[in-house]
């Protein structure tokens, strides 16, 4: 079953009662929120997702509501919860989504250990993984969510999961967070992009997620070997500059881009100099999307 | 010729190092203190030195042996240049000057 299968009031009752599973990639998240915004985001950018049965196992229970305190008679905010515990301040009513989003993606870093975690973007080609490890802020979003409509399959416009054992990118394909000036840019670049709401003011400026497309989510399971990690850093005014990176500096680089890389000691060494072994390193500047398309499509041949 | 380059070094026992070389230096793990560091073409062969001779090595035979390397990069001064590598070696816990 897919939440697409559920209709709108069956899906906010499964989510304002027992949680609604929701199955991205790998992982499964217990999803529990009364507010409309919460299923608004969920129907909009998840219909195509599995949804499990009750009662099966979760990774993650992650609940966003309003707070309990007196707080929530004189301002309009929302709570995350992971596993009854809050571990961030509360934020607006209109952030609820984003916040989801965002709690998910700490969920992953923190808990989701069993792979080496980067920083980065990914997509797929051919069986190929193309990865884009960058701090936020380096376009690499919007760059992943350009490629998606020319072609390459999500993984992750966030997270790279690789699998110690088989040094393959397991995918987990949600929705691409666009930031302010990102959003006009790939809603210009991709006219057919299904893009939300754009939320102001968060911490981020405003936000704005891309559904991803249902073609990406046909072969959702299948793996991939890393192939190329491309470094991208978006700015203004800059003519494109794809250039060759030498493996060692492109290791320290995607290291620095790990949430677990320290965590996994000798053997994440050894998992990312697999990783290193299989791929290419180029460092991309753009600010045109077409070109910067074209040059990563080039490495493809 | 300074006691730097008369004292012995070696390096953090060699089982304890993870190396990867793909041709522009080398990046190294270090099981000791957890840390992952990159070695530029002239550090790299220093660190394999210290490695390749367990019972200690002097700067100055570093000198020699590095000289003779025709892959190495010019460097004006080797004799400096390497003994500051082994003092940030020494503070990275990837060699140590041993006691007489």
């Amino acid at each position: 079953m897919i939440v697409a299968d559920l209709s709108r009031t069956e899906l906010a009752r499964r989510l304002a009662g027992p949680g609604l599973r929701l199955r991205t990639g790998p992982l499964v998240a217990r999803i529990q929120s009364p507010l409309p915004a919460v299923a608004d985001g969920i129907a909009l950018h998840y219909a195509q997702y599995p949804t499990t049965t009750d009662g099966e196992f979760a990774d993650f229970w992650v609940r966003v509501a309003r707070p309990r305190s007196l707080r929530r008679w004189f301002k309009s905010q929302a709570c995350l919860f992971v596993d009854g515990r809050s571990p961030f301040a509360p934020l607006p009513l209109d952030q609820a989504f984003p916040m989801l989003e965002w709690g998910l993606n700490w969920c992953v870093s923190a808990y989701c250990h069993q792979y080496l975690i980067i920083h980065a973007a990914v997509l797929e080609r051919s069986g190929r993984a193309l990865i884009l490890p960058a701090p936020p802020g380096s376009g690499k979003s919007t760059l992943a969510a350009a490629l998606v409509h020319r072609g390459w399959r999500l993984l992750s416009d966030e997270l790279t999961l690789i699998d110690p054992g088989s040094c393959r990118v397991v995918p987990l394909p949600r929705p691409v967070s666009l930031k302010n000036g990102s959003i006009d840019a790939i809603r210009a670049f991709a006219p057919s992009a299904k893009i939300g709401i754009p939320v102001r003011d968060t911490v981020k400026g405003t936000v704005a997620h891309m559904r991803v497309p249902s073609e990406c989510m046909r072969d959702a399971d299948n793996t991939a070997v890393p192939c190329w990690i491309v470094f991208p850093r978006y700015r203004a005014g800059s003519h494109l500059q794809l250039a060759a990176v030498p493996r060692e500096r492109g290791f320290m680089r995607v290291a620095e881009q790990a949430f677990n890389y320290s965590l996994h000691g000798r053997r994440g060494f050894e998992v990312l100099a697999q990783v290193l072994d299989r791929c290419t390193c180029h460092s991309l500047e753009y600010e045109d999307l077409d070109a910067a398309v074209a040059a990563i499509a080039a490495l493809d041949r | 010729m300074s006691d730097d380059a008369k004292s012995l070094w070696c390096s953090a026992p060699a089982d304890s190092l993870a190396w990867r070389e793909w041709g522009a230096g080398a990046v190294v793990f270090n099981q000791g203190t957890g840390n992952t560091h990159y070695l530029d073409e002239f550090a790299a062969p220093v660190l394999h030195d210290l490695v390749a001779h367990p019972d200690g090595i002097t700067a100055d035979a570093l000198v020699t042996r590095l000289g003779r390397s025709a892959d190495l990069p010019d460097v004006s001064d080797p004799a400096s240049a390497i003994s500051e590598v082994l003092r940030e070696f020494a503070r990275l816990g990837l060699a140590r000057r041993m006691l007489a």
